[in-house]
């Protein structure tokens, strides 16, 4: 097939879901490749990620080819009986199959599928990104004095109050007075 | 309006043709719905839900620009220049000059594309020194000239549904759209990732927004009168 042929045959057939079908699969590669490749992460939560980024793909890729197909043959029910007006019905759908596979079907498919599978994987306590570890604490937090100790051993510097010096400190400390 | 005349929508139909339009409304819906999505789940905190949603609109709107304004220009322009080149007999990319010109010809009905074609075939025939030589011409010298233009009409300089056909559009179109794909491919699955995360950080940071910092708690002595 000579180059002229192949961009004729491109020229002639192009699909509106040819794009989406190839951004997915060359992410199903370079995805997992660009997060193994980051060197500030941990290599666990690495491996975590790159493997939760490759069967989001692995489930995009198919799905972006599927659904515009689908639609297109649903054009047939309709029974348009004009040619150019059945040509624009089936790239309509097409495109309207590649949104609703972007914006609906992927996100749907990924939290039903991704989600448990990664968790049967990785021990839910092994988990390195627990989205229940980003809550803010709601407890009320007491705010006490803080008492200053001076480091070079000269409590003349801090007001007495602030280090009340009792006997009782040095009760079991090992040190003996007068023995 | 019957459902067949809202899905052959010949609109729409226009305005989604082409890889690189169809990426950019993609990326665009994208740019709303995913953080729209992330905005709406009642599992995550206030403060990681702003910083989740406002990094993946970054995200996307970041992409879409580096998509529609550098690497589809860069990636259309030059393959067509190379198959200008490579392709040296061919009407239709002698025609159109870029891209642009082409598509917005490929949009036309039949009898435009015709039309299109005269005014072309015009504006070789019509350069200046040309059209001087042509109007100092008696009327059975100016017949004879338009005759030798029409015989001149299977060469490329004059432009008809004769020399640029469907197979030579296919042509053109083809070089479109495959430079497109290539663009989209290496754009939206190399380069945005590389480049787009390491802007987004100094972004977010620049308006306020930190992924290690908290939303501010509430004052104590205001804890104390809600208890």
């Amino acid at each position: 097939m000579s180059l002229e042929s192949t961009l004729k045959y491109i020229g002639k057939n192009v699909k509106p879901y040819w794009p989406t079908v190839a951004v997915a699969s060359a992410e199903l590669v370079f995805r997992p490749l660009f997060t193994m490749m980051d060197k500030k992460s941990p290599e666990e939560t690495k491996k975590y990620t790159a493997l939760r980024e490759g069967i989001t793909e692995l489930i995009a890729a198919p799905t972006y080819l599927a659904l515009p197909v689908l639609a297109a043959k649903a054009s047939g029910l309709l029974k348009i009986k004009d040619a150019k007006a059945e040509k624009m019905a089936k790239h309509n759908l097409q495109i309207l199959g590649t949104w609703v596979a972007a914006l609906v079907v992927i996100p749907g498919l990924c939290s039903a599928v991704v989600k448990p599978f990664m968790d049967k994987i990785y021990d839910k306590k092994d988990k390195p990104e627990d989205k229940k570890l980003d809550i803010t604490s709601k407890t009320i937090e007491i705010e006490t004095p803080k008492v200053q100790i001076s480091q070079t051993g000269n409590n003349e510097i801090y007001p007495r109050s602030a280090h009340q010096v009792s006997i009782a400190n040095f009760a079991n400390t090992g040190m003996k007075v007068g023995g | 309006m019957s459902i067949q005349n809202i899905i052959s929508n010949p609109t729409f139909y226009n305005m989604t043709q082409g890889t690189a339009t169809q990426m950019g409304i993609k990326t665009g819906l994208n740019s709303v719905a995913r953080p729209g999505f992330i905005l709406m789940d009642g599992d995550i905190d206030p403060h990681t839900k702003k910083f989740s949603a406002s990094k993946e609109f970054l995200y996307q709107a970041i992409s879409l620009a580096m998509y529609l304004g550098i690497i589809i220009p860069v990636f259309q322009k030059g393959a067509y220049s190379l198959a200008q080149k490579h392709f040296k007999d061919s009407a239709v990319l002698k025609a159109f000059n870029n891209p642009e010109q082409f598509k917005a010809f490929k949009k036309l009905t039949d009898s435009e594309k015709i039309q299109r074609l005269a005014e072309l075939s015009k504006k070789v025939i019509s350069n200046p020194e040309e059209f001087r030589a042509f109007k100092k011409l008696t009327p059975e010298q100016r017949t004879e000239e338009i005759a030798k233009l029409k015989a001149k009409s299977q060469s490329s300089d004059v432009f008809t549904r004769k020399n640029i056909t469907e197979e030579d559009e296919a042509l053109a179109n083809g070089i479109v759209e495959t430079s497109s794909l290539l663009g989209t491919v290496i754009g939206l699955a190399i380069v945005a990732p590389l480049t787009a995360t390491k802007l987004i950080h100094p972004i977010l940071k620049g308006i306020g927004l930190d992924k290690d910092k908290k939303a501010p708690e509430q004052p104590v002595q205001q804890l104390n009168q809600q208890a």
